[in-house]
Formats: C-alpha cells, sequence, structure tokens
C-alpha cells in the first residue's frame, strides 16, 4: 500500500518534473524561433488563422452580447439606485479584466487545444514526429513551438477584440433600443478603463494562452502508438486547461486585487 | 568494391538495450556499419529490427549502450553537430510516414528546405521532382499523402530520404507494399546509391534485397545480433539457419559465384 | 487551394494589425482622458479621517473634476494627511483662502470631495497646504467669507432649496414684528411720542425694508430663532412696563391717556400684529407640511431635518406667545407634538 503511494508520487513527481522540462524546452525553443530561419513561419499563420481569425465570429457575439446585456442593465437598473457610473466600471470588470479573457481562453481551448492534441497525436502515431527529427527538424521548435506562439498570439489577439466588441459593438446594439450619446458614453469608458484593467486583461490572456497551448501540445505528444489514445489526449487536452486556466485566474485575480 | 574488416566504421552501436511502449526489444546488440557499403540486416517480426535502425539513427534513444557516429557519441551531439548528421542521413520508415498536412512536392523538398534553404523554392521544387521522377512517380505532385496508395506513399517517403543525397541512407522495409515495378526502381535507386559510395543500412526480410545488395548481411534474432559479416559469411554459418529467409538465401547459392559471371553492378544476379 | 489559405499571410497579418490599432487608440483615449501628458499640479492637505476618501477620489468643483487624491497616510497626530494634484487647466483656481470640502450624502450614498476656490488674487504655488472646510483654518476661511462655496446642488439640498423662500418670507414678517414691537415698547416707554397710526404706517413701510437673507437652512431657522428670542424679549418689556404701576403704561391706561387713543385706534395695532403672526404662522406650517412630508419619504432626512423641525417648533411657541402676548391676548396653548412618521411607522409595527 504505502510502496504503491510512494511509487505513483515518484511517477507523478517524475511527470511533473518532465512536463516542467517540456514548458522549459518550448520557452527556450520560442526564444530561438524569432532569431534563425523561419522553417515555421508558414505553420504559425496558418496557426494564427486557424486559432484566432476563425474564432473571431463567436468570440464577437459572444463579447457583443455580454455587454450589450451590461449595458441594458447599467441603464436601466442602476440609475434607480443613483448608480449610472457603475455600469461603466462593470463593463470593465466584466469584459476588460474578467470574463474576456476567460471565455476566449475557453472558445480557443475548445477549439484550438482540442485540435492541436489530437493532431500531435495523430503525428505520433503516424511517426511523423520521427520523420520531423529525421530529417532534422527539431519537433518543439517545428511543431510546438509554432503552435505555441500562435495560439499566444492568437490569445491576445482575441482579447482586445473582445473588448472592442463588448465595450463598443454592444454599445452600438444597444443604440437599437436606447439611443445615448456615443461621446458621452467613450469619454466616461476611458476615464473609467486604466492601464491596469487593460495589462491585467492582457497579463491573463498570455498566461491562458501559455497554459492552453503547452497543455494541449504536450497532451498530444503523450499519446504513444495506439490510434485511440488520440481522443483521450484531446479530452485530457481540454479539462487540464479548463482547470489551469481556473487556477490560474483565481491566481492572478488574487494578485491583483490583494 | 571494398571489402574487408579495416572499413571504418559509420555507425557503431555498443551493448545498445532499448525499450519502446515498456517492452525490452534490443538487449545488448552490438554491431559496426561499415562507411559506403550497403549494410542488410534481416530478422523476424518482432525480432528488434525497426528499433535497431531507429537506434542507429539516432531516433530512439537507448537506454544503455552507446551509439557511435563518426567517433562522436549519437546522444550527446551539439544541436550543430545534431543538425549536420540529419542533413547528412535519410531515413525511410517502415509505413511511410509521410506528413499528413503537406502535400507530396512538400513532403519530398521538405529535407532540402531545412538544410539547403539557400537553393531557393524552384530548385528545390525541381530536385524533388527529378527523385520522384526517378521512383516512377510524375503525377499527383500537389495531392496530399492520405490520397496516395501505400505504395505510392512508400516511393514518396523513399525519395524525401535520398532527396538531399546524404552520405548514410536508413531503410526500414523499403520494398513492403511496392509492385514489382515501383520495387525494381527501388533496386535501380539503391545501385545508384552504392555506386555513389553512399553508407546504406536497410532492415529487411526480403532475401531479394539481401540478395543483391548486401556487403554485409546481419542476423538479428531476439534482440541482439545473432550475426554480421559479409554475406557469404552470414549466409554460411550454421545458426543463421534459424532464419527462414536465410535459409531461403542459402538455397540460391554463393553470390561471389554468380559475381564471377561478369554482372558488374550486381544488378540482376544469376537468375 | 482555398482562399483562406492562398491569402492566409494576409488576413493573419490584417487581423493582427487591426487590433494593435485598436490597442493603441485604446491606449491612448485612456491616456487623453487620464492626462498622462499633461501637468498636474500637487498640493496637501490633512483630514479628520480618511472615510469617505481613497487615493483616486476625484476633487469636484461646480461639477467639474479638476483633480485627484494621490495619497492618504495617518500621520503621528492621528489625523490624515492627503497629497492631492489639481489639472494644469484648473491650476489658475487655486488661489489663497481656497478649501477642500468632504460632503458625505446623508442617505448613504458615498462622499464628495469638493473643491471650493478663495477669493484672493493671489495664486497658491505647488505643494501649498490648502485647508479643509471641517478645519478651524477653513471654518475662519467661511466666516470671513474668503472663499466661493455655491450652494450644494444635490437632490435633497435642491429639495431643502424650496423651504428657503419660505423661511426668508417668515424671517421678513418676524422682522416687522419686531420693529413693530420695538417700536410700541418705545412708544409705550414714551421715548416715541408719534401717534400710533403713524407706528403702524412705519412698521408696514419697515417690512419693504427689508432685505432678503441668503445662507444655509440651519442659519436661517437660528437667525429666525434669535429674531424670536429678541421679540420674546421685547414683550417681556412690554408686559413689564404694563405691570409696572409707577410706569408709563397705567398712565396710558387711563381712559384719559394716550393708551385709549392707541387701544381704541379701530384696533388698527392689534389688526395688523395679528395679521404679521397670521402670516408667520402660515409658513411655518407651510415649512411643517414639507418636513413631515419629507419624513415620510426619507426616514434617513429625519434627522437631519428634526434640529429644524425643533427649532420651528421654539419659533411657534414663541409666535403663539406673541399672539397671546396679554397686550393682545393671553397665554400659550398646549402643543400636539408632531411625531416623526417614519419612528412612528416603525414602533407602530412593534405593538
Amino acid at each position: 500500500m504505502i510502496a504503491t503511494l510512494g511509487r505513483s508520487a515518484r511517477l507523478k513527481a517524475a511527470s511533473l518534473l518532465y512536463s516542467l522540462g517540456f514548458f522549459y524546452n518550448v520557452l527556450k525553443e520560442t526564444a530561438r524561433f524569432f532569431s534563425k530561419s523561419q522553417v515555421g513561419y508558414k505553420v504559425l499563420i496558418l496557426q494564427i488563422l486557424f486559432t484566432g481569425y476563425e474564432a473571431l465570429a463567436i468570440n464577437a457575439i459572444m463579447a457583443i452580447a455580454i455587454g450589450a446585456a451590461i449595458n441594458v442593465i447599467g441603464s436601466s437598473l442602476l440609475p434607480q439606485f443613483g448608480q449610472s457610473q457603475l455600469m461603466y466600471s462593470i463593463l470593465i470588470i466584466v469584459i476588460t479584466r474578467e470574463l474576456g479573457p476567460l471565455l476566449t481562453a475557453f472558445v480557443i481551448t475548445a477549439r484550438s487545444g482540442t485540435a492541436i492534441a489530437t493532431q500531435l497525436g495523430t503525428m505520433v502515431v503516424n511517426h511523423e514526429i520521427e520523420a520531423y527529427i529525421a530529417v532534422g527538424l527539431n519537433p518543439i521548435s517545428y511543431l510546438v513551438v509554432p503552435r505555441f506562439i500562435g495560439v499566444v498570439v492568437s490569445m491576445l489577439v482575441l482579447t482586445i477584440y473582445f473588448n472592442i466588441f463588448g465595450l463598443l459593438g454592444s454599445f452600438i446594439v444597444v443604440q437599437v433600443i436606447k439611443p445615448t450619446p456615443i461621446l458621452e458614453y467613450l469619454g466616461a469608458l476611458m476615464s473609467t478603463l486604466t492601464v491596469g484593467d487593460v495589462a491585467s486583461g492582457l497579463t491573463k490572456a498570455l498566461v491562458f494562452g501559455i497554459v492552453v497551448s503547452v497543455v494541449a501540445t504536450y497532451q498530444g505528444f503523450s499519446v504513444n502508438r495506439a490510434s485511440t489514445e488520440i481522443p483521450v489526449a484531446g479530452i485530457r487536452a481540454v479539462g487540464l486547461s479548463f482547470i489551469l486556466i481556473i487556477v490560474a485566474d483565481v491566481l492572478l485575480t488574487l494578485v491583483q486585487y490583494a | 568494391m571494398p571489402e574487408g574488416d579495416s572499413l571504418v566504421p559509420a555507425i557503431e552501436l555498443r551493448d545498445v538495450t532499448a525499450s519502446s511502449g515498456g517492452f525490452q526489444i534490443l538487449s545488448g546488440a552490438s554491431v559496426a556499419f561499415p562507411e559506403g557499403l550497403c549494410s542488410v540486416v534481416m530478422g523476424a517480426a518482432g525480432s528488434g529490427k525497426s528499433t535497431l535502425l531507429k537506434v542507429a539513427a539516432g531516433l530512439v534513444v537507448p537506454d544503455s549502450g552507446a551509439v557511435s557516429v563518426g567517433g562522436s557519441d549519437l546522444a550527446r551531439l551539439t544541436r550543430k553537430e545534431e543538425l549536420s548528421f540529419r542533413a547528412t542521413t535519410g531515413f525511410v520508415f517502415q509505413d511511410a510516414a509521410l506528413w499528413a498536412d503537406t502535400n507530396i512536392l512538400g513532403n519530398v523538398a521538405m529535407p532540402l528546405r531545412v538544410h539547403k534553404p539557400w537553393m531557393g523554392e524552384s530548385t528545390i521544387a525541381e530536385a524533388a521532382r527529378v527523385v520522384l521522377h526517378k521512383l516512377g512517380y510524375d503525377e499527383g505532385m500537389a495531392l496530399r499523402p492520405a490520397e496516395l496508395s501505400s505504395g505510392e506513399q512508400k516511393l514518396v517517403s523513399i525519395a524525401r530520404a535520398v532527396v538531399n543525397d546524404p552520405a548514410v541512407v536508413f531503410m526500414d522495409d523499403p520494398t513492403s507494399n511496392l509492385d514489382e515495378d515501383a520495387a525494381e526502381k527501388v533496386y535501380e535507386l539503391l545501385a545508384e546509391l552504392k555506386q555513389k559510395r553512399r553508407t546504406v543500412i536497410i532492415v529487411a526480410n526480403s532475401s531479394e534485397l539481401a540478395y543483391r545488395f548486401a556487403d554485409r548481411l546481419g542476423v538479428i534474432k531476439g534482440g541482439s545480433m545473432a550475426a554480421f559479416g559479409t554475406y557469404d559469411e552470414t549466409v554460411g554459418r550454421a545458426e543463421a539457419a534459424l532464419s527462414g529467409s536465410l535459409a531461403r538465401l542459402r538455397a540460391r547459392g554463393s553470390r561471389a559465384a554468380a559475381r564471377s559471371d561478369g554482372a558488374e553492378n550486381s544488378q540482376r544476379g544469376d537468375v | 487551394m482555398k482562399f483562406k489559405i492562398k491569402f492566409a499571410d494576409q488576413i493573419v497579418g490584417l487581423f493582427i494589425l487591426v487590433a494593435l490599432a485598436f490597442f493603441v487608440a485604446i491606449v491612448v483615449l485612456i491616456g487623453a482622458n487620464q492626462r498622462w501628458f499633461a501637468k498636474d499640479y500637487g498640493f496637501v492637505t490633512s483630514f479628520a479621517s480618511a472615510a469617505g476618501l481613497a487615493p483616486g477620489t476625484s476633487i469636484m468643483m461646480k461639477g467639474f473634476t479638476v483633480g485627484k487624491i494621490d495619497k492618504l497616510t495617518l500621520n503621528a497626530n492621528n489625523t490624515v494627511d492627503a497629497e492631492f494634484h489639481i489639472f494644469d487647466t484648473y491650476y489658475e483656481k487655486v488661489r489663497e483662502y481656497s478649501i477642500l470640502e468632504l460632503t458625505v450624502s446623508p442617505i448613504g450614498l458615498g462622499s464628495q470631495l469638493l473643491f471650493h476656490p478663495g477669493r484672493s488674487e493671489v495664486r497658491l504655488s505647488e505643494g501649498a497646504f490648502i485647508p479643509t472646510a471641517a478645519s478651524p483654518e477653513g471654518q475662519t476661511l467661511i466666516e470671513q467669507e474668503l472663499v466661493e462655496i455655491p450652494p450644494k446642488d444635490d437632490t435633497i439640498t435642491r429639495l431643502l432649496a424650496n423651504v428657503n423662500p419660505l423661511l426668508e418670507n417668515t424671517n421678513k414678517t418676524v422682522v416687522t414684528v419686531n420693529r413693530t414691537l420695538t417700536e410700541v415698547n418705545r412708544a409705550l416707554a414714551g421715548q416715541s411720542t408719534g401717534p400710533l397710526g403713524d407706528i403702524v404706517t412705519d412698521a408696514s413701510a419697515a417690512a419693504g425694508d427689508v432685505r432678503a437673507r441668503v445662507g444655509g437652512l440651519l442659519d436661517q431657522v437660528s437667525s429666525l430663532l434669535s429674531e424670536l428670542e429678541t421679540i420674546s424679549a421685547n414683550l417681556v418689556a412690554t408686559t413689564d412696563s404694563i405691570r409696572d404701576p409707577t410706569g408709563l403704561v397705567p398712565r396710558l391706561l387711563d381712559p384719559s391717556g394716550s393708551i385709549k387713543t392707541f387701544l381704541d385706534d379701530d384696533d388698527a395695532l392689534y389688526k395688523k400684529v395679528m395679521s404679521i403672526v397670521g402670516e408667520v404662522d402660515r409658513s411655518m406650517k407651510s415649512l411643517q407640511g414639507i418636513i413631515s412630508g419629507l419624513n415620510s419619504e426619507m426616514p434617513k432626512v429625519a434627522g437631519l431635518l428634526n434640529e429644524t423641525r425643533t427649532a420651528i417648533q421654539q419659533a411657534q411657541d414663541v409666535l403663539e406667545g406673541v399672539r397671546n402676548n396679554p397686550l393682545i391676548r393671553g397665554g400659550v396653548t398646549e402643543r400636539v407634538q408632531q411625531e416623526s412618521l417614519y419612528r412612528a411607522m416603525r414602533e407602530g409595527s412593534f405593538e
């Protein structure tokens, strides 16, 4: 019993160490990516196209819906307490600081996290990874790094778009129901919005992007030989990403408010 | 044709133990593949042929033992040394292992793009077409690997392995899944490689391949080398009779006799 | 090849560039709104408590944000040292005698930090100390009227402001009463020999002279109270002189005396006084009506208004006294207590 426990603890520690080594290698190779000849450039562009650009629509819909809801509540409910100004704070806390990065990360996990994990898993099973090694392409620098950078960049860019759609798009939508002067709205919004808010949102986006891409690539590479392991890797990538994203979110929020 | 034991080993395995998926595949395998010669290693299914080849190519890291390339340990190469090792080697996988997200031309061109990017994209594409043509593949450059038959995939993977004109070519069962015409093209390529004094290391269970091209013939059994020597030595050894393929080779008689008939480049043998 | 793959570079480039452009625009807008590029002028002040304050609290002047609190520290004397800055566009408002005022909403809706510029031509240099309205220095400046303090403009202040004209009206009336009574007293004391009819005329003319007084509600009421105190003092004097057997009054009361003329003057004085008192009383009643209305609507205001009401009640008592002065009539009638409706309701619910 104790021996089993000890053995599993040792294995866990070893696997944690291995993951950290993997993460370290990803960071190291990322630093090299920008200095050496760009074999992975095309992969990076396609990754951003898939992870970022193609997720823009769903991201925009979410942002506009949430922003519009806050706008409507803010312009009907809050004045009853004489606190109309609070609407801008709520908009910024929800869209810029909290839900923006979180929902974007969830969308990216669901779309790209699974895709990356299953794609890399398939490549392992088909010996494509070994083929890359055989021609002298480091799988981490050629396969992981473009995905890592692609997901992180997409995450950051989508978070900016989430803010644009959530703060501006929702305002435009609300105009149909309840017109308000745009200059007044923008002025109030911009004087409430601080660089701290923007930095906080982007920091979260950065961390979530790192979490999603590293977890997905790691899980993809964890496939050994059977094709049945591929969907399992996809599921594990999503589950683990969600947990780590939420944990990271809590930690980052605590750091900012504590 | 240089023969004899004074040859420089291109790749040498010393007491290599390796495992895959938790199972020990190689246990204490030692072999030195001489430079400039064609070595063929035969063995039954599951005897560890593929793992041996991958260990020799540095694709599988051995649990113990060492692999040395030109005198330096393969596991301890610097990044630069490893890149130059990859630039001078080619590997043909048993199951082709083409990159599914890249078209045929892209697959074959990749080694050139990695190692000789200064050639320019059009020259690289032309070089890839030439190699594919040599193997009898002329159409469907923009197809994806999944759209090809397994035989065509194999041909493309051979083209990918030799497009960079490597000094060492590793081949895992190069003629599997190939029809006779295609196999003949591969034989022509192997003959060309031999002529150019490239080191070719083949693991296969094809007696035809061994009979035609093996300068050195090895037999792997139970994860270690049961025999390794010149063709006639290995074929002649008693314990080698354990291998069915070897028995078939023995039945074909001595190759030295056939060669003396005047088949200079040993293309057809005496059949 | 699919369009998207073929133009992947362009699409991705545009995708990122547009986001970057928006990002830069947002940062620039924030910067412009939060005055990164403008010079600010720092000043210091001291508060009794930092409750309702925080770094970043806006300093308002007539509804405009003119500055912000930067830093609050609790010092060794248990008061709060505060550093704040005023935007360069409003720096010229920072004159000598300027003060800060922290107003806390009586019904718990946060606080406002107001800046009141001083009435001086001398500009304060950066780092100068600006007192708060609550400090003795601030009080002194306000009393000396060296500070421009505009009327408060929140809802409750506006509501109470409606009471102001009413009180002013009352004030005016009381002054008239006072004057009349003083004249009566003087007449009774024999200091004025003019006919009583003249006095009455004079009294009504005096009413026109009285100027409207400006000030806060409580000030109004307390000044009203002091006026009324003078009135009662006058009344006491009047009564005393009536009681004085050796005084003028008994003499006046002599049917042949001038008092007969005074009292038989078709009741002119009596009527005048009564009409003035009636006017005051009406004003008081409508004031009380407003207050009880406020009472029921905003329970929290009640406490604030209680003082006012008590003051008004005292005033009414005095007026009652005036009306019932022995000279005119006698006694103070018993008052029915005006309960706080809020309290009454709450107590009722537990019975």
